[in-house]
């Protein structure tokens, strides 16, 4: 009954608003209600399951087969990493949906593609069958191409550098560029990811997830399903030489766009090592880990001093979430249980940042008319909530304490050391100290600078505020009590390599 | 009573009961034809009367009727399979048919009833190949489904030019079949026989792979196929738009399942590799040909031409796929193809200002316009490209599943290259659809009800069969 409401009631509001579609009350706040509601679900069913048998708290539906003789089912698996993914992108898709309300027109479509991708980042997080897994993996991309498609920003970059006159030849910076490149970049990506799953479903005989695990089939000579699933998970969250997707998508997207790109899309290759490569192909993936070492590095490190290059705001911030997506793979790569918790941890605390980061740089530009660096100033005498909001959000992604970022990182540096590895720490603390440079160089410049005779008063109104409020209170809870999220996930990483 | 039961004439025409659905099909296109000439007001309402009852008639006579086994010393042969090619493709007839008798553009004010006389008859024809099982039913059957869409392409709007699409389509068709007799004529020099049965395939014989390939000429002719898909958009741009529901699916299907029964003794034991291979080839060029010349194509339906070849593509590789485990897939395929094609063409015949010279970006806001047209037309093109929740999703990534299974990686690849490609030009349909800019076209969008109810049954079972395509084989 779970899954079938939480995949059915945002479908449900796509339809309504758009059958209502002259109402302008209705189609905005009605998908913000179905958000809530869908997070109510969630909040229920956690609550009426449990959750202090740690164990237990692991159900399987099977709602009907759909190739019998593929031993393909329609099937579900809940278990409290799904929980705690499906919470991130609640709220992800909530802020995103927050984000639509100053829209003028056709607000009624944009919010419809919101509901669209929400339903099929609901169902890859709960799926339990390969199949079902790429199924709803594929439903975001044609609503992310139309999104950018329609509500983008053409912002047209001159290109430097070695192939400048092809780039520049493309229009890099529009948004047709960006949703081409993007859509395209995926669909890639979800290729090999789909090859992968069906050499991998097709040698063990079964696409379920759970009998993979239980069954004693031998992954190890399967290393070319490893490697294909590696490449299009890996190209799905921007690991380095497959990431060039990500800063031209974010930059053209519109803001609720951008949210849902940082906050989840990024997130479903994450989703897929952690739900599919890791259990399935432990021994692999251990052959593997320096290979992922290697490429996370570069990663945070180069991620940090691209953001710094950048003088575009959103840049900037896609930038900056590559680099905080190579502290996930780092922590992913270290095989053991504190790295795997800090891994979940750090998806979940750069989900909610970067939503706020996009929401604040997508607000910068409503207001001010421009995403330059040079060319804003005086941010906390102008506007000051905004300005506020900003410098919260530079603090979190650096790993301040107090927020959720410093309790992941300091997680992810204990898990390394755990591992033995104690040179690899200088890595993500060269890219805590990169991210401080740029961040605190950003801060600086648009907030704290002040030129005289630019007065544009102009602030947040209430909607925003709360938004922003809602967004900041969860990452200061996680930072502050993060025992209540540890535990809750706690023992999952044994469960889930010793298979069931 | 009983004594004339036993009458000689009566006994034969017992038997030829195997024959029942194309019989009463044949004696539908002759009241077809009576009811142009009789005098009266309505000739439309009378039309789809007759059309209802006997496509109904006819589907009634495959599920219940006809019996299943090998007729006429093995000429013919009826099993379950055929029924249901069958059945799918009098109910996509139906539907292209209803939509042409409802047409009320210039040329189908009068000549409806002759145009559906014709369809039928091609129906009939492909209903024929799909059964025959020797070489001169499938010459005759051949002959039957192609000289009607001669006919009705040459009657487009735009005269001088579906006659020269036409005359290109009829001389190219007769001498794609002269090629099919030569083939028969090697085949039967060679076993002796003009069964498909007495086919010896593990001969070392090159006559047997020369047969083949002179086989194939017409079969990739008429399925647009890659090296002969020349005549695909010529014909699709000039020949009258209300056709091309039918002319799209049928013809392609009914080869198909043809050359699935033809290589199913082949396919399942991996008797001959070489015909296997150059199949496969066929196939595999066809697919990565058609998708990459649709990428440049401006002229809406000159894309959607190009873009059905490679589809026939996968429909091959499908149709050499060993039929334990192809069967209810083909079957999947064709459905998704007929239903997803047929309700595609129907939704962009109801636009108004539908020219033979219809670019993609006049298709610009057509969501503010009218956003039932809109949505049905992106959900059979998301379909087509094998969007999941859609039914072809389900379609193109089993082929590409079983084909791994049995032939390795390189045809799952090739179907994946392709249907990456094919999301690309799709998807820049869908992204003119849903632009900002207004249609600015002033005569209003008024879809008539027939067409609603007919696109809408084709969105529903695109989407119903996206969400649980094991239905469909509880069904059959």
């Amino acid at each position: 009954m779970f899954p079938i409401l939480i995949l059915l009631v945002p479908l449900i509001g796509a339809l309504t608003i758009n059958y209502y579609s002259k109402n302008e009350r209705i189609v905005k706040y009605f998908p913000l209600i179905v958000s809530f509601v869908v997070s109510l679900i969630i909040i229920i069913y956690t609550i009426f399951n449990d959750l202090s048998h740690i164990s237990s708290f692991n159900q399987f539906i099977t709602l009907y087969d759909i190739f019998p003789s593929l031993n393909v089912s329609m099937s579900f698996s809940i278990t409290k990493i799904s929980i705690s993914l499906l919470f991130l992108s609640n709220i992800a898709i909530i802020t995103a949906l927050f984000s639509t309300l100053n829209l003028k027109k056709r607000v009624n479509e944009i919010n419809s593609l919101i509901l669209i991708i929400s339903v099929g980042i609901y169902g890859l997080i709960i799926s339990n069958d390969l199949f079902v897994f790429f199924l709803f993996y594929e439903i975001a991309v044609v609503p992310m191409f139309l999104m950018i498609m329609n509500w983008g920003y053409d912002l047209r970059r001159e290109v430097s550098g070695p192939f400048k006159n092809i780039l520049n030849s493309l229009n890099v910076g529009t948004k047709k560029y960006g949703a081409y490149k993007i859509t395209l970049y995926l669909i890639a990506g979800s290729l090999m990811i789909f090859l992968g799953l069906a050499i991998l479903g097709i040698s063990a005989g079964t696409f379920s997830i759970r009998e993979l695990l239980i069954s004693d089939v031998n992954f190890k000579h399967l290393e070319l399903s490893f490697i294909l699933l590696f490449l299009g998970f890996g190209s799905h969250s921007a690991l380095w030489p497959l990431h060039t997707w990500a800063p031209d998508g974010h930059g053209t997207a519109p803001t609720a766009g951008s949210i849902i790109f940082a906050g989840i899309l990024m997130k479903i290759g994450i989703i897929g090592f952690i739900k599919i490569i890791i259990p399935i192909f432990n021994y692999t993936f251990i052959d593997y880990s320096n290979l992922l070492i290697f490429l996370a590095s570069i990663n945070i490190v180069y991620g940090a001093f691209t953001a710094m290059m950048q003088d575009d705001l959103k840049y900037m911030a896609a930038y900056a979430s590559l680099s905080h997506i190579g502290y996930i793979f780092l922590a992913l790569a270290m095989n053991n249980e504190v790295g795997y918790s800090s891994a979940i941890l750090q998806t979940i605390s750069h989900g909610l940042t970067i939503s706020l980061l996009f929401f604040a740089v997508g607000l910068i530009q409503q207001m001010k008319g421009t995403r330059s660096i040079k060319k804003l100033n005086s941010l906390a005498d102008n506007s000051p909530t905004l300005s506020y909001i900003f410098i919260f959000c530079a603090f979190a992604s650096i790993g301040f304490p107090l927020t959720s970022g410093f309790i992941a990182e300091f997680l992810i540096m204990n898990s390394i050391i755990l591992n033995g590895q104690y040179l690899l720490i200088i890595i993500p603390l060269f890219g805590i100290f990169i991210t401080t440079l740029y961040m605190f160089r950003v801060v600086k410049k648009i907030c704290l600078k002040y030129v005289p005779g630019t007065n544009n008063s102009t602030d947040l109104n209430p909607q925003e505020r709360y938004t922003c409020l809602l967004l900041v209170i969860i990452i200061c809870i996680i930072g502050i009590f993060p025992n209540f999220f540890l535990n809750f996930i706690n023992g999952e990483y044994i469960k889930i390599t010793l298979g069931g | 009573m009983e004594s004339i039961l036993k009458l000689p004439w009566v006994v034969s025409m017992y038997d030829l009961s195997f024959l029942l659905p194309e019989i009463i099909l044949v004696i539908l296109s002759f009241g077809l034809l009576i009811n142009s000439m009789v005098d009266q007001k309505d000739k439309r309402i009378t039309n789809k009367i007759l059309l209802i009852i006997g496509s109904i008639l006819s589907m009634l006579a495959i599920i219940y009727r006809v019996p299943e086994g090998v007729f006429m010393n093995g000429t013919f042969e009826n099993n379950s399979l055929t029924n249901n090619i069958k059945l799918l493709s009098i109910l996509g007839t139906l539907f292209g048919l209803l939509f042409v008798s409802n047409s009320k553009t210039d040329q189908f004010k009068e000549y409806f009833n002759e145009y559906c006389f014709l369809l039928i008859l091609s129906l009939v024809g492909g209903m024929l190949v799909v059964s025959s099982r020797e070489f001169f039913t499938m010459i005759i059957a051949f002959e039957l489904l192609s000289i009607p869409i001669y006919l009705v392409s040459a009657m487009g709007p735009n005269s001088s030019k579906s006659i020269e699409a036409a005359t290109k389509l009829f001389f190219f068709g007769t001498l794609s079949t002269v090629f099919l007799i030569f083939s028969s004529v090697l085949f039967y020099s060679l076993s002796g026989s003009t069964l498909f049965v007495d086919i010896n395939w593990v001969s070392k014989d090159y006559l047997l792979v020369l047969a083949t390939i002179l086989l194939l000429i017409p079969i990739s002719f008429k399925c647009a196929l890659y090296p002969f898909h020349f005549w695909v958009p010529d014909t699709y741009e000039s020949a009258p738009m209300n056709i091309l529901p039918f002319l799209s699916t049928i013809p392609k299907i009914s080869i198909i399942a043809f050359i699935f029964f033809f290589f199913n003794e082949l396919s399942s034991s991996f008797l001959n590799n070489k015909i296997l291979n150059i199949i496969v080839v066929v196939s595999l060029f066809s697919m990565l040909f058609g998708s990459i010349l649709s990428i440049k194509q401006n002229n809406l339906f000159r894309l959607l031409a190009y873009s059905g070849i490679p589809h026939a593509g996968i429909m091959l590789i499908c149709s050499i796929i060993p039929s334990s485990i192809s069967s209810s897939f083909l079957i999947l395929y064709f459905t998704f193809y007929i239903f997803s094609n047929i309700g595609l063409y129907i939704a962009l015949n109801s636009l108004p200002k539908i020219t033979d010279i219809f670019k993609v970006e006049d298709l610009k806001g057509l969501y503010k316009d009218s956003p039932f047209l809109a949505l049905s037309i992106t959900c059979f093109l998301l379909s087509l490209a094998g969007a999941p929740l859609f039914v072809g999703f389900w379609g193109k990534f089993n082929i590409a599943i079983i084909a791994y299974k049995t032939y390795g990686l390189l045809i799952p690849i090739t179907i994946l290259i392709s249907a990456g490609i094919s999301f690309y030009y799709y998807l820049r349909i869908i992204s003119n659809i849903f632009s900002s800019k207004s249609m600015d076209s002033k005569s209003a969008f008024t879809v008539s009800n027939i067409n609603k109810i007919l696109i809408s049954l084709c969105v529903f079972v695109a989407i119903f069969l996206g969400i649980n395509p094991n239905f469909l084989k509880i069904l059959m």
